[in-house]
């Protein structure tokens, strides 16, 4: 298993070089001139022309990238063009507030979308199964910045219970990852419900139940272990999309995290940040996917890794 | 007199389909006593399965449901019992093996869990107790290097290896009545034979009653005391195991023996007889039989005869043999 993760972390070197090589070109291909933007609107041609030639971007793009990469390889992303800040350090005070916000987004997707799909699919017909399904669809097509705003009036504003934005202790975070696991947990829920109609129906389920189980160990034990092989490759996906997804929320919430970090780095084209947030999310995929794999093994014992 | 251990009389049970409620088994009654193997053949859909669900309170329901009869094990009527109650007796007092033994064990837990799990279930035992006992019904079902096998998951075991498995688990409670639906079915010939000499053994060690389920008269020949032969969900004969073979009382029987091909008496199917089974929503009136049936006379076609007694090994559901006709075509 541990060298299994070994080989696959090495893998990710290459990849994460093609990635650079194409958020590089992307970045270049989009309209939008940094140095106009940092030298002002009022700025001389020559002005501005001094900007680009501080800023290395007046040089050929390969030989741009090589001094990016050879940079990159020894942790130094550059400065930021808009705060003069090593882009470093602006993006490690920030990443730890986007992760702490995902987790418990995750946390509760889970939670709440596997209970849910257990509801549902034991109940399969029933007004629980519907009623279920029915929230289901919701928190699909909800739109998360809607659900957000509405879980702020009416906890916030009308309760008071909990912060309507910011950051600070654990209740900080409780709608924040409502809102942004919501949707997650809708399509946990979903494929739950169907992967354990399906495993309910599977001999070894009629076996369990003619040792004389219980019906909660039958479907909590016997079929859920099962049903969830497959939902775990599809929360992973999701988990992936729900980090891209948490861009909008912290702007709902004003919530510190890269996010924000991005769509101030974005309008303001500030290329060594949209540069370093990129490979981080390009980073932050594998990884998952690195991990949905093997917790896929692990639930499998027919899958083995170290072959 | 010794009382049965099993009576099942009068089992109706129906399903909710598309097209209505229909009646996969219509009064089926047999009794089981005490060591007794009790064979039920028949063609496909003619209602074993579901008979065999039933008695563990296992049909899947909906769409299934027992709808009428009684079920007694030990005097004590099993339709009645709580779904708690029910659970003492699944697995305890009667325990069953299926046909795939590649699908019914679950895949995601060992071998040796899936069993001690069964022990935990019905006996006060500690885990590492329960361990042990799985060790010794492992080795006593035939499986070499027990305390490894227990490790595996069940990806890694053979067919007939699994099939030992699902023996093993459903013997470790020391059941009354274990019944077995078509064990062997899905298993080579020669792990076949192996599989049904273990089974023919274990019931001599601990006196356990089988009821066996098969498509294979040649099973029944060497395995069953009693036999059943099912016909569109209803008993169309009763007898001994010799009586059976030597003397089929209905028609249908006859065609089931006639139709064993001779080189191979282990047919895996049941050979066809011709015509084919009548679908449960357009039963004939009169015999269930009678359209398929050779010797059919007209009465066969208004009324449906019952099952009496025609001799005193046999049972038949037959116009023709309850005036003593002779049934052989
Ligand atoms: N889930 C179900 N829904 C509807 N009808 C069913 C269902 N299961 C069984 N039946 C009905 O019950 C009848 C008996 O089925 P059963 O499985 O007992 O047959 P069987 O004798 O065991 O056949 P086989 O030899 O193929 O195993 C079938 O003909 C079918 O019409
Ligand atoms: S009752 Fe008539 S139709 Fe039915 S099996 Fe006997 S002879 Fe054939
Ligand atoms: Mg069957």
């Amino acid at each position: 298993m541990l060298v299994y993760i070994g080989r696959r972390l090495v893998g990710m070197v290459p990849i994460l070089l093609v990635v650079a090589v194409v958020i590089f070109m992307f970045l270049h291909l989009i309209p939008g001139d940094p140095a106009r933007l940092i030298a002002g609107t009022e700025a001389s041609l020559q002005d501005v022309e001094n900007v680009r030639q501080s800023l290395g971007l007046d040089l050929p793009i390969w030989k741009q990238f090589w001094l990016f990469f050879s940079r990159a390889i020894q942790g130094d992303f550059g400065m930021s063009y808009r705060t003069h800040q090593p882009v470093f350090a602006m993006i490690s005070e920030r990443f730890w507030p986007t992760l702490e916000l995902a987790f418990w987004s995750m946390i509760w997707a889970i939670v709440a979308g596997l209970a849910l799909g257990v509801v549902a699919a034991t109940r399969r017909g029933k007004w629980a199964d519907n009623l279920a399904m029915f929230g289901s669809v919701t928190g699909i097509s909800m739109p998360s910045f809607w659900l957000g705003l509405l879980l702020i009036e009416l906890f916030a504003v009308q309760l008071g219970w909990l912060p309507s934005g910011g950051s600070g202790g654990f209740k900080y975070v409780i709608l924040p990852a409502i809102t942004l696991g919501s949707g997650v947990a809708a399509v946990i829920a979903r494929f739950t419900r169907n992967s354990l109609l399906e495993t309910l129906r599977e001999d070894y389920v009629r076996t369990a139940r003619a040792k004389g189980a219980r019906e909660r160990v039958v479907v909590w034990s016997h079929a859920l272990r099962n049903a969830l092989i497959p939902v775990v490759t599809m929360t992973g996906l999701q988990f992936g999309f729900l980090l891209g997804g948490s861009v909008v929320v912290e702007a709902v919430f004003t919530w510190p995290g890269m996010g924000r970090l991005l769509i101030d780095a974005v309008n303001f084209r500030d290329y060594p940040v949209i540069q370093a947030e990129m490979l981080l999310f390009a980073l932050e995929f594998m990884v998952i996917n690195m991990v949905v794999d093997v917790l896929y093994a692990v639930l499998n014992p027919q899958i083995r890794l170290d072959r | 007199m010794t009382q049965n251990l099993l009576n099942v009389s009068e089992l109706e049970i129906s399903f909710k389909t598309e097209s209505g409620t229909v009646t996969a088994v219509a009064g089926v009654s047999f009794a089981l006593q005490q060591g007794e193997t009790l064979g039920i053949v028949g063609e496909s859909g003619c209602g074993k399965s579901v008979t065999s669900l039933s008695l563990m309170r296992l049909l899947p329901n909906p769409p299934g449901r027992i709808s009428g009869g009684r079920i007694e094990l030990n005097g004590r009527n099993l339709l009645e019992l709580s779904e708690r109650e029910m659970r003492d007796v699944r697995g305890n007092a009667i325990s069953m093996i299926f046909q795939e033994p590649m699908t019914s064990l679950n895949p995601v837990f060992t071998i040796g869990r899936q069993i001690d799990e069964a022990i935990l279930l019905h006996k006060s035992v500690s885990k590492r107790e329960a361990r042990a006992l799985t060790i010794e019904i492992l080795k006593k079902v035939g499986i070499p290097r027990p305390e490894q096998i227990a490790k595996d998951y069940p990806h890694q075991l053979s067919g007939g290896m699994r099939q030992r498995v699902m023996i093993a688990m459903a013997l470790v409670c020391e059941p009354q009545l274990l019944i077995a639906d078509e064990p062997t079915t899905a298993l080579d010939v020669t792990i076949q034979a192996q599989i049904l000499d273990l089974m023919d053994r274990l019931k001599r060690e601990t006196g356990t009653s089988i009821l066996l389920i098969t498509h294979d008269l040649g099973v029944v020949a060497e395995m069953c005391d009693r036999v059943l032969v099912m016909y569109a969900g209803q008993v169309v004969e009763e007898a001994s195991a010799e009586a059976l073979f030597a003397e089929p009382k209905h028609p249908y029987t006859v065609g089931l023996l006639n139709s064993i091909p001779h080189a191979d008496r282990k047919a895996d199917r049941l050979p066809s007889i011709a015509g084919s089974v009548p679908s449960l929503t357009e039963m004939p009136n009169g015999c269930r039989f009678a359209p398929r049936c050779p010797v059919a006379i007209a009465k066969c076609h208004q009324q449906n005869p019952a099952l009496v007694q025609v001799t005193e090994q046999h049972k038949a559901r037959c116009w023709l043999a309850q005036e003593g006709g002779e049934a052989r075509v």
